[in-house]
């Protein structure tokens, strides 16, 4: 309904995931545009191993 | 369009715009537009937890005024069919001991409304809410508070509206306004109107078109960021402070408050912290993937309580603006019909006049 922010998701989910495993974001393979992103645990957002 | 003369027209088609409109559409022989620079859901009514909250909602006479919202959303649910009202009691968790003390503040002052609040022992809530943490040590409780749908809501408002002749236009702006001798003039990108009564339920841009009429509507905006989880076993039963689960299994959570302006970007930090609060909560949440976050931009009035009336010294201008659109839509439309069809509330309103901002020197004129 027009208030998804669904690149700003795609842009947090790449960076947490890039900082989680230890690359670059560009070394993340087979991601586009599109919902949903990239389910991303809680923990994961957080950035801690709880 | 039909016509370019009216009896109302309404400036805002969000949750209060629309709750309006649909009131006004029941009275016979009253030709109404509900004007809307964009479309419904666009703006704030279609970022939010729609939660219809009660038993936080000081001083008691607000409290009042969302009971009574909340007992007519009831009636509203046989008037405009399904719109998914659960009254499924709210819960403020408590971690603090001065929070504890501050629960019994709020229970008395609820008293004065007949609200119940119930204060909670530790082990009470975890019976109620067995997957909030065992952290807390206890909480507030209203069986009153519930949510809605209100993607439904606004969609049956508009379309029970409609079929009861209301008109509508959307993607277009007001901009400009003149008092006339008739009532107002309303100049829109797409044309000009008459009215005699004019409806100022704008939400973040009340405060502008006001001022078409210098007229000040003493607001400011909050952006709330929302995390949106995959589909999940039940976690939450009841709506939980920051809360809530969809019928479907999605959790929404959101905490934060900025002042940030009209910008509805989502920004990390804010959801990284609403993340950590929430698996506080609700440990089990850890595991929980978020597939989506979106924000929606409040509108508050500076005191906090809404902004409803006719406006002192303008004949037949009316402003509705609140925080907690989807919890007071539904009595401020009935109040509004009453208002602008009769000149009088059967309830006192008078504690939500923009009359108050005046005795505080807070409006300029």
């Amino acid at each position: 309904m027009g208030h998804c922010q669904a690149k700003y998701c795609y842009h947090h989910a790449n960076e947490l995931l890039a900082t989680w495993m230890g690359v670059a974001e560009s070394e993340l393979s087979g991601t586009n545009h599109r919902i949903p992103i990239r389910p991303l645990p809680l923990k994961m957002l957080i950035g801690s191993d709880l | 369009m039909k016509s370019e003369v009216y009896d109302v027209i309404v400036i805002g088609a969000g949750v209060i715009g629309l709750g309006i409109t649909f009131e006004l559409s029941k009275v016979p022989g009253l030709k109404t537009l509900t004007i809307d620079q964009g479309y419904p859901m666009s703006g704030t009514s279609g970022a939010t937890q729609a939660w219809v909250w009660v038993h936080s909602k000081t001083p008691s006479h607000y409290g009042r005024l969302s009971k009574e919202s909340a007992d007519r959303y009831l009636e509203l649910q046989d008037e405009l069919g399904d719109i998914e009202y659960i009254r499924s009691g709210g819960v403020t968790p408590i971690f603090s001991n001065d929070k504890l003390f501050a629960a019994k503040t709020l229970q008395d002052e609820m008293s004065k409304a007949n609200i119940p609040v119930e204060i909670l022992t530790k082990r009470e809530v975890l019976e109620l809410e067995p997957n909030l943490s065992p952290n807390l040590i206890g909480a507030t409780y209203s069986e009153i508070d519930g949510t809605i749908n209100p993607f439904k809501l606004i969609q049956r408002y508009r379309k029970q509206s409609e079929e009861n002749g209301a008109e509508f236009s959307f993607y277009n702006k007001v901009i400009g306004l003149e008092k006339t001798s008739f009532g107002y003039r309303v100049m829109t990108q797409k044309g000009t109107f008459e009215t005699e009564k004019l409806v100022i339920a704008a939400g973040l841009w009340s405060k502008d078109i006001g001022r078409f009429l210098d007229v000040e509507i003493p607001t400011y905006t909050s952006r709330g960021q929302i995390l949106v989880t995959e589909p999940t076993e039940r976690l939450i039963n009841r709506v939980i402070v920051g809360m809530r689960q969809l019928n479907n299994g999605i959790i929404l959570i959101g905490f934060s408050k900025e002042d940030v302006g009209y910008d509805r970007r989502t920004t990390l930090d804010i959801l990284q912290n609403s993340a950590k609060r929430a698996v506080e909560l609700v440990p089990k949440l850890k595991d929980v993937k978020i597939v989506r976050t979106f924000s929606g931009i409040r509108v508050i009035p500076d005191d906090g309580l809404p902004i409803f009336g006719e406006v002192p010294g303008e004949e037949n201008l009316y402003v509705a603006v609140t925080h907690s659109g989807m919890t007071l839509s539904a009595i401020l439309g009935k109040r509004m019909k009453e208002l602008v069809t009769t000149g009088q509330t059967s309830e006192q309103m008078d504690a939500y006049s923009v009359k108050r901002f005046e005795k505080r020197g807070m409006v300029s004129g």
